[in-house]
């Protein structure tokens, strides 16, 4: 009884951990979006372009 | 059901290698690109479509539609295309045809998509490093779109080149995700 | 009570964030032009490859599988309802992997190695390719040792080596899978590693198969692999080919693995289903023309390995060690017809065959083994020296029985000699019968075995064998425990061990508890 309990306990805190680490996850991306949105520049925005056509 | 490209295929071909073999490559595009242009049209369509008519007054109805816009041996053609009732299948003869000739032209279509205008510099150094990887002379066509945030994605026919913020946080929303 | 600790979620993320690459590749891109059935056409992707995973929006990936002229078919890993015509489909670049090693050991893992056990990721560090090739004919070494599966019935008279492919089949409910189980929980103590691969069952059964081995304490050692009858056909195609990436994962570093594939049938049926939905011709019953291809080039996969190979593979850590992987494939017949078109492919492919009969399931004879039939090709090469000294009696005495089965009706009018016969063989089957979830050691079988040959049983009545049977092993275990053991270690039979097992049943006979 006490092993079927203990395994379900542990099943509950492993589907809750897999929840947050997902929820985590979407707050920190959508937080790093609107952080490069507001402060992408010229300059950049720019090496962003020579990095890409020196990868090519 | 076989693809449309296939059916299509046998006929680009061989208006490619005449048009080749008669070093009239250039009137050949523009000539398959205006009957494409005209099988596209809704009346045209209805034309096409109508079981009426033989396809001897198909041919001579687009023929005649289109008018100057087509050279000589092109007329030709799209009897041949009529017999086989194969005029629906313009639009894809002409893509095919263009994607021939540029093949041997060894030039290429690109598009270029960035979040915020580039300078010329930019282009140019874009196009010779893309001329260089392709081995082809480069037409480019820039693009606007402000949700790429910075960087740019570069397209050319299949490739995909992303260079994009977009598309760096998407590739890390994926490996948190998984 | 646990408590959830915030380092060890934060610490995955940072895992992750740094194992990201941020370079751009040039991918092919291509727009899918249909979705249906969980087959997706797809235009363009000039560069792709035969099998090559490729990645829709949402994080999705399909598997190249048809590469035409002008448009290439993919069957769909996953979930296929967010996806649409008109989207995009990019190349990786990678083909299907699966994470191997030690971490898997317990747990219950997907076709594609993620887990449905709810015990939390699997972490394991290596991944490898789901489709590999078989070691060549220089890499292999003979089969000599036993795989000890602790049923009478099957380690007596058709032994399996490690390294062979021994086909279990027969119609449903018939006892298959308690065979493999049984095997399974036999691996305890012999290090060899298990794994089980459930192809198109229902979630409950499978259920019921992971409880049981818990219960056993055989999970610490067994990897399940599970793809039930709702998982898409994509799955139940790959999951065997996963399972063995696992299990060959073993087999390269010198140690054993045992692998049971339930069922093969089921797998067909999936990649019969995934072929006609791509349009491939259909052949004999509507399976495509390559389905041998597709359990020849599983099955080859089990192998020995010898010490050269394991030595080249591990970089000269692991000398002097040969690795094997044994297989035990699982065919289920319509109606007892093992001349249809799958089980004549996989019974030309494996090493022998375990053929269970209705006739005799119903009869009680469980295992239902018909020993005629059953074949091993390895044979004594792969039994320990006391097994195969006195298992040929066994053989015997069950082949006459049978020949002369048809007389028992006239029992009474039969000369003593054809009587004795025809006792011995009854009191062999009974004896041979077996519980599910008791497998015997090698010891034990020994005994049982020689006291049948020497007519040890033919006082005892035919129903009360049982009873004789577990009688004499509890008094072995208490009075003659280290005879036991000994035998176990070394499997030796000589003179000595002869006059001790003599001398035991006499005692034991004469007792008559039972």
């Amino acid at each position: 009884m006490k092993a079927g309990a203990k395994a379900e306990i542990d099943m509950e805190v492993n589907r809750a951990k897999e929840e947050l680490r997902g929820k985590i996850a979407g707050l920190a991306l959508a937080g790093a979006e609107k952080i490069l949105k507001a402060n992408i520049d010229e300059k950049a925005n720019s090496a962003l372009v020579d990095d890409l056509a020196a990868q090519l | 059901m076989a693809e449309l490209s296939t059916l299509a295929r046998p006929y680009a071909k061989a208006a490619f290698e005449y048009a080749v073999d008669a070093a009239d490559l250039k009137s050949w595009s523009d000539s398959l690109k205006a009957a494409s242009a005209v099988s596209q049209e809704e009346k045209v369509v209805q034309l096409l479509g109508a079981p009426g008519y033989t396809s001897e007054q198909r041919a001579t109805n687009t023929i005649e539609i289109c008018g100057n816009a087509i050279n000589e041996k092109s007329r030709g053609f799209l009897r041949v295309l009529a017999e086989n009732k194969r005029l629906g299948l313009l639009p894809q003869i002409s893509k095919q045809f263009e994607a021939l000739k540029a093949n041997r032209e060894k030039t290429i279509d690109i598009t270029v998509v960035s979040a915020v205008q580039l300078s010329d510099v930019q282009k140019n150094k874009l196009a010779s490093a893309l001329s260089a990887k392709l081995e082809r002379e480069v037409n480019m066509q820039a693009s606007i779109d402000v949700s790429l945030i910075g960087g740019a994605v570069v397209r050319a026919g299949d490739i995909v080149i992303d260079g994009s913020i977009c598309g760096k946080l998407s590739k890390l929303a994926q490996v948190l995700y998984s | 009570m646990q408590q959830l600790n915030p380092s060890e979620i934060s610490e995955i993320i940072k895992q992750r964030i740094d194992s990201l690459e941020v370079s751009s590749e040039a991918r092919n891109e291509g727009t899918i032009v249909s979705v249906s059935d969980g087959i997706i056409r797809i235009h363009g992707l000039a560069d792709v490859m035969y099998g090559e995973m490729i990645e829709f929006d949402g994080g999705i990936y399909g598997m190249a599988l048809n590469l035409e002229r002008d448009s290439v078919g993919a069957v769909i890993l996953g979930d296929y309802q967010s996806l649409a015509e008109g989207q995009k489909a990019r190349c990786t670049g990678r083909i299907l992997e699966v994470p191997v090693g030690p971490e898997l050991e317990g747990r219950v893992v997907d076709a594609l190695g993620n887990p449905i056990d709810g015990k939390g990721p699997v972490n394991a560090k290596l991944t490898d390719a789901l489709e590999k090739v078989a070691p060549g004919v220089i890499s292999r070494q003979s089969v000599d040792q036993p795989v000890q599966i602790g049923l009478k019935a099957i380690d007596a008279m058709v032994p399996i080596g490690r390294g062979q492919r021994e086909l279990i089949i027969g119609d449903r409910q018939i006892g298959k899978t308690a065979i493999a189980v049984d095997a399974i929980i036999n691996q305890k103590d012999s290090g060899i590693k298990c794994i089980y691969v459930a192809i198109g069952q229902k979630a409950s059964s499978i259920a019921a198969v992971v409880r049981k081995l818990e219960e056993h304490g055989a999970m610490e050692h067994t990897i399940v692999v599970a793809a039930t009858a709702s998982d898409p056909a994509a799955m139940q195609f790959l999951a065997p080919f996963g399972g063995c990436t696992m299990g060959e994962y073993y087999r390269d570093r010198g140690q054993d693995a045992l692998i049971i594939y339930d069922d093969l049938t089921k797998q067909a049926w999936a990649y019969r289903q995934i072929s006609l939905l791509l349009r491939r011709p259909p052949g004999r019953e509507a399976y495509p023309g390559d389905v041998f291809y597709l359990h020849a080039r599983l099955l080859e996969r089990a192998a020995r390995v010898n010490a050269d190979y394991v030595e080249k593979f591990t970089k000269g850590a692991v000398k002097g060690k040969t690795g094997s992987l044994t297989a035990l494939p699982v065919i289920e017949t319509q109606a007892g017809d093992v001349s249809a078109f799958v089980p004549t492919n996989v019974i030309s492919i494996t090493d022998g065959q375990i053929f269970l009969e209705a006739s005799m399931f119903n009869a009680g004879v469980r295992p239902a083994m018909n020993a005629g039939v059953s074949v091993s090709r390895v044979g004594g090469a792969a039994q320990t020296k006391i097994v195969k000294k006195l298992s040929g009696g066994i053989r015997t005495a069950l082949a006459q029985y049978r020949e002369l089965a048809a007389f028992s009706q006239f029992a009474s009018d039969l000369d003593e000699a054809t009587k004795a016969q025809l006792d011995h063989g009854e009191r062999v089957t009974e004896l041979m019968k077996q519980k599910q979830y008791a497998p015997q050691s090698v010891a034990e079988m020994a005994l049982m075995i020689y006291a049948a040959d020497n007519k040890f049983l033919s006082e005892v009545p035919v129903n009360k064998i049982g009873d004789f049977e577990s009688a004499l092993l509890s008094y072995m275990k208490a009075e003659h425990g280290d005879l036991l053991g000994q035998i176990n270690k070394t499997g030796d039979w000589n003179d000595d061990i002869q006059a001790s097992f003599e001398a035991a049943l006499k005692k034991f006979s004469s007792t008559q508890t039972w």
